[in-house]
């Protein structure tokens, strides 16, 4: 078998698995899902092995046309890093979800959930094989619908609102993007990845296309303070459709805005530009840790988590001539996708446990469910970047960036949001290892593995950083060796 | 495969595996009983490992070296000691299951940092002989315990933080900038108590069990003494922040005393003994690295090997029971008065190895007041001893009593390595030179007693910076406001097209540039 045509696989497996999801639906809906993500795993494995033996990317140039005239999808190093993520997260979240979707007979909540969960992995993946800004901007569509449904499941009109809230303003992104896409067609004559690097001349359309794309995916990745709609889409959605969001969704968008800096027009940025994403970031890194340190549930204050997250993602542009910022970000993307899936997982189930989510009611809430408990805390090491945890690596690359290119001061934002995080990540732990006692309630064993899988991917990158930094560099010429 | 890899897994394996033998319900209920038992590989590390060749094991690399070798020997015994009287101080004879795990974890840290030889092993171990222990402090759960624990993990997070930027600075650049050593010595002045980032620590040991403040005090701590040595070197870091070192250590050193002297409760005044011999070491680190002297580094973790042990046994001191009070108060006078350098005693033989770092100016006088001052913090630690009622269930007196027979005798082992000879101990003028600042300081404290000192709380400058929360929590609040604007839908949009247009003209502008 061509290894091109696994990537075809990859994006169609997800789609067939939605397409027979609806004719069939009922009890058949988690089974043909479930196979799907398998599937789906098996074949992300198989591409990360082909890359890595072969030490460069998987070509597929669809119907045999190249381009500029036909549309390319390529697999690199990045790709191969974030389909996995994608599909190890898919996969946990369908083992994760059964309890709540899955009571048998067939329920709107139930096709809906499997359905959208194939949809945002076939949207996620084709986010990461794309390469042409057209074909990309179809696939960040699809995202987003598959994404809002996902955030109104639960059907009261708090959560409506909020979903719209999201619709609303990730269409708004969109629509930026699309300018910025027109804009940049017309100024290089094509919309292909390696073309426009080729191709691209500063002027003032190319810097309106990039200025214009770049904010509409940070509108839709959330980025301080463009995040009014992820607060409240998290307050009301089911706790694994929280996870999908925050873990997998918004690196979606924020995977693109990598391929629009780091490989479609690497040289053409002024290194000025790159500080406002930066000063973004630190911006997140600082609201989203107080406004954590403020809530009073344990879902807002994960949600808030997340914002200030993603601030770190933004803190690689500005050091984009770097070595190690590119690996730096992509570590944080991954290793907080992990942490932050299993993070959210948790909460739901200790939410059910103790009746609500408030972080008074929590209290004790570990002791009836310690491997939930012990997932929450490693995903909160990572998270606070305690060594030698992914979010701890991810640290490390991006400081040696910062230090490196000179630009100390990120590194004062990086210790500001560590002190923040390891703030808000206590105020999250210390009900849940408190000893006041719980009554004790029935829990899934499957469900409280899955969490703990999931803790433990996003140590990994922390604990054998080799390979993966490895991993990322194949594919793309321009990046050398990075050492933590 | 060498006898020393073999002695190095089992080390950090052994008690890893007993943390994992929590989970077995029907290993739990042992499980504290062996806690006594879990130090012992590294123990037996110190004595038959080799020492000087670096050993690789996963992704990390570990090398025993004489300084290290001695705090781990030192800090091996003292977890031993704690661990044979750690089940005795709860009321059923069983620690719940959270606290043996982060008595284990805690003790894999602290045994770690002393045999890491990378840097990202280092800081992996660091972070465990700090983090844990916040379980340790806490485990109370009373409200002053609580606190305690806040003000401990958020020390150990601020050390973390100032950590890792000095760290990947050293990893980066061959000779590191000057902020580096700054960094270091905040870093693990957080963890030392160094002023004046020391008020964590009387709350803290206050709060924490017994057996649990023993072990913190003694062992734990030298994590931020080994970290000075290794990260400090003596011959190239400059001598200024030797200097520094000197006047914050001295500062420390009576500074731990005076407050030390106001308190009441047995358990905070080892604390402020605590700030004053960690300030102490301080100040005998920086005179080597202001002299760029490399024996110090011996010498430092000699005086310090020595501390891990008479530390942990004061506390315990404090937790045993009999009929009979002497024979609690004999040993703990010669342990307390031998860390001021009662003659013939261990800590005779500590004081002695770090005389010559001080030379013979003012410094060597700054040190034998230090000494007089420390006598005297001890006294009153007797008195308090003595006048306390003791509400906890005792400890059994043997592991006190075997605790100070290994304190008292455990430097006899190294001192012709910290380049002393029999003959230098016992000669009239050394046993004078020790002696005077002992009977001064005891003379003093006895005084002293006459004269009633008001309380200062535990924790001295901690009532003062809680004074400035209200302006952090109004910054907070602010910073709230302006995230709540940026939610609402007109201030969203309008930043919509305001950050694209920054962005086109700031592309603009840095082309232009270029």
């Amino acid at each position: 078998m061509n290894a091109s045509a696994l990537l075809i696989l990859s994006i169609t497996l997800p789609i067939i698995g939605m397409v027979l999801i609806i004719p069939f639906g009922g009890r058949w809906a988690r089974n043909i899902a479930t196979a799907v993500l398998i599937l789906n795993l098996g074949v992300a494995a198989l591409i990360t092995a082909v890359i890595q033996c072969k030490r460069q990317a998987i070509v597929y140039a669809s119907g045999g046309w190249a381009p500029p005239l036909g549309i390319q999808l390529r697999a690199d190093g990045l790709s191969a890093v974030m389909l996995l993520t994608t599909a190890l997260i898919a996969l946990a979240a369908a083992v994760y979800a059964p309890r709540e979707f899955s009571s048998g007979a067939e329920t709107r909540k139930s096709l809906t959930f499997w359905t959208l969960l194939a949809g945002v992995c076939a949207a996620m993946n084709t986010i990461f094989l794309g390469n042409d800004f057209f074909n990309l901007y179809v696939a960040l569509e699809l995202l987003t619908f598959a994404a809002v449904p996902l955030v109104c499941m639960s059907g009261g009109k708090a959560t409506l609102e909020a979903a719209l809230r999201y619709l609303l303003f990730a269409l708004s992104g969109s629509a930026l993007y699309l300018l910025g896409v027109a804009l940049l067609y017309g100024a290089c004559g094509t919309l292909d990845i390696g073309g426009i690097s080729s191709v691209a001349q500063p002027g003032p359309t190319l810097w309106a296309a990039i200025a214009l794309m770049t904010i509409g995916l940070a509108a839709k990745t959330a980025l301080f303070p463009l995040h009014l709609w992820l607060p409240p889409a998290h307050a009301g959605a089911p706790p694994v459709a929280s996870a999908l969001l925050s873990a997998l969704v918004v690196k979606g968008s924020f995977f693109l805005a990598v391929r629009l800096w780091f490989d479609a027009v690497p040289g053409l940025i002024g290194a000025q530009a790159g500080q406002i994403l930066g000063i973004m970031g630190t911006g997140a890194i600082v609201a989203g840790g107080v406004m954590a340190l403020r809530q009073e549930r344990l879902k807002l204050l994960i949600a808030y988590s997340t914002v200030a997250q993603i601030g770190y993602l933004f803190l690689m542009f500005p050091m984009m001539g770097q070595p190690e910022a590119l690996p730096g970000g992509m570590f944080q993307a991954v290793s907080h996708a992990f942490a932050k899936a299993a993070m959210f997982m948790a909460a739901g189930l200790m939410a059910e446990a103790a009746g609500s989510d408030r972080l008074d009611c929590l209290r004790g809430v570990g002791r009836t469910m310690p491997l939930t408990a012990c997932a929450f805390i490693l995903a909160a090491l990572s998270l606070t970047g305690i060594p030698p945890t992914g979010g701890f690596a991810a640290k490390w690359l991006l400081l040696s960036a910062a230090f490196s290119s000179g630009q100390w001061w990120w590194a004062l934002a990086i210790f500001a949001g560590g002190l923040l995080a390891g703030g808000y990540m206590f105020r999250a732990l210390s009900p849940v290892i408190s000893n006041v006692t719980q009554p004790a309630v029935k829990i899934s064993r499957t469900q409280e593995l899955a969490i703990l899988a999931l803790a433990i991917c996003a140590l990994l990158p922390g604990i054998f950083p080799q390979k993966p930094l490895e991993l990322l560099s194949i594919g793309r010429p321009k990046f050398e060796e990075a050492r933590p | 495969m060498t006898a020393t890899t073999v002695l190095l897994a089992t080390a950090f394996g052994w008690p890893l595996l007993l943390a994992f033998g929590l989970t077995l319900r029907s290993l739990r209920e042992s499980l504290p009983w062996l806690l006594r038992f879990a130090p012992l590989p590294a123990l037996a590390l110190a004595f038959f490992g080799t020492y000087n060749t670096p050993v690789k094991m996963a992704s990390c690399v570990f090398e025993l070296d004489a300084a290290g070798g001695l705090l781990l020997a030192a800090a091996a015994l003292l977890w031993c000691i704690a661990g044979f009287t750690a089940p005795s101080y709860f009321p059923d004879k069983r620690p719940g299951a959270g606290f043996t795990a982060c008595w284990l974890l805690t003790m894999i840290g602290s045994f770690g940092v002393f045999l890491a030889a990378d840097l990202i092993g280092f800081l992996v171990f660091y972070a465990l002989v700090s983090l844990p222990a916040y379980g340790l402090v806490a485990h109370d759960k009373t409200p002053g315990a609580l606190r305690a624990g806040k003000i401990y993990l958020g020390f150990a997070l601020l050390g973390e933080n100032l950590l890792l930027p000095a760290f990947v600075l050293l990893c980066i650049f061959p000779s590191p900038p000057p902020i580096v050593p700054l960094l270091l010595i905040a870093g693990f002045g957080a963890k030392i108590a160094l002023l004046p980032l020391h008020f964590w620590m009387p709350p803290s040991y206050t709060a924490a069990p017994i057996p649990a403040a023993a072990v913190l005090s003694g062992a734990a701590v030298k994590a931020g003494v080994i970290g000075l040595l290794r990260f400090l070197p003596m011959e190239s870091t400059a001598a200024t922040w030797g200097e520094l070192l000197v006047v914050v250590g001295f500062c420390g050193a009576f500074y731990g005393v005076a407050v030390g002297l106001t308190q009441r409760n047995p358990k905070t005044v080892l604390a402020y003994s605590s700030i004053s011999q960690m300030g102490f070491l301080a100040a005998v680190i920086g005179m080597g690295i202001s002299t760029h002297d490399e024996n110090a580094i011996f010498l430092a973790a000699f005086y310090a090997a020595h501390h891990t042990l008479a530390k942990g046994v004061l506390f315990l001191a404090i937790g045993a029971n009999t009929t009979r009070p002497a024979r609690i108060m004999i040993p703990t006078a010669l342990v307390g008065l031998g860390l001021a350098g009662l003659p013939l005693t261990g800590g005779a033989l500590a004081k002695l190895a770090v005389k010559s770092s001080f030379g013979f100016g003012p410094a060597a006088t700054l040190a034998s007041l230090a000494a007089a001052a420390t006598a005297m913090l001890m006294t009153h630690f007797l008195f308090r001893l003595a006048g306390t009622q003791k509400n906890q269930p005792p400890f059994r007196m043997p592991p006190l009593l075997i605790g100070t027979a290994v304190c008292l005798a455990f430097p006899w082992f190294g001192f012709p390595l910290a380049g002393l000879t029999f003959a230098d101990i016992i000669a009239p003028a050394a046993v004078g030179k020790t002696l005077w600042p002992v009977l001064a300081g005891v003379v003093a404290a006895f005084a002293l007693r006459r004269i009633r000192l008001p309380e200062i709380p535990a924790g001295d400058i901690l009532a003062l910076s809680e004074k400035i929360l209200p302006s952090v929590r109004s910054l907070a609040s602010m910073i709230a406001r302006i995230e709540s604007l940026s939610r609402r839908w007109p201030t969203a949009c309008s930043l919509v097209l305001v950050l694209a247009i920054t962005l086109a003209l700031l592309m603009a502008f840095g082309f232009s540039q270029s």
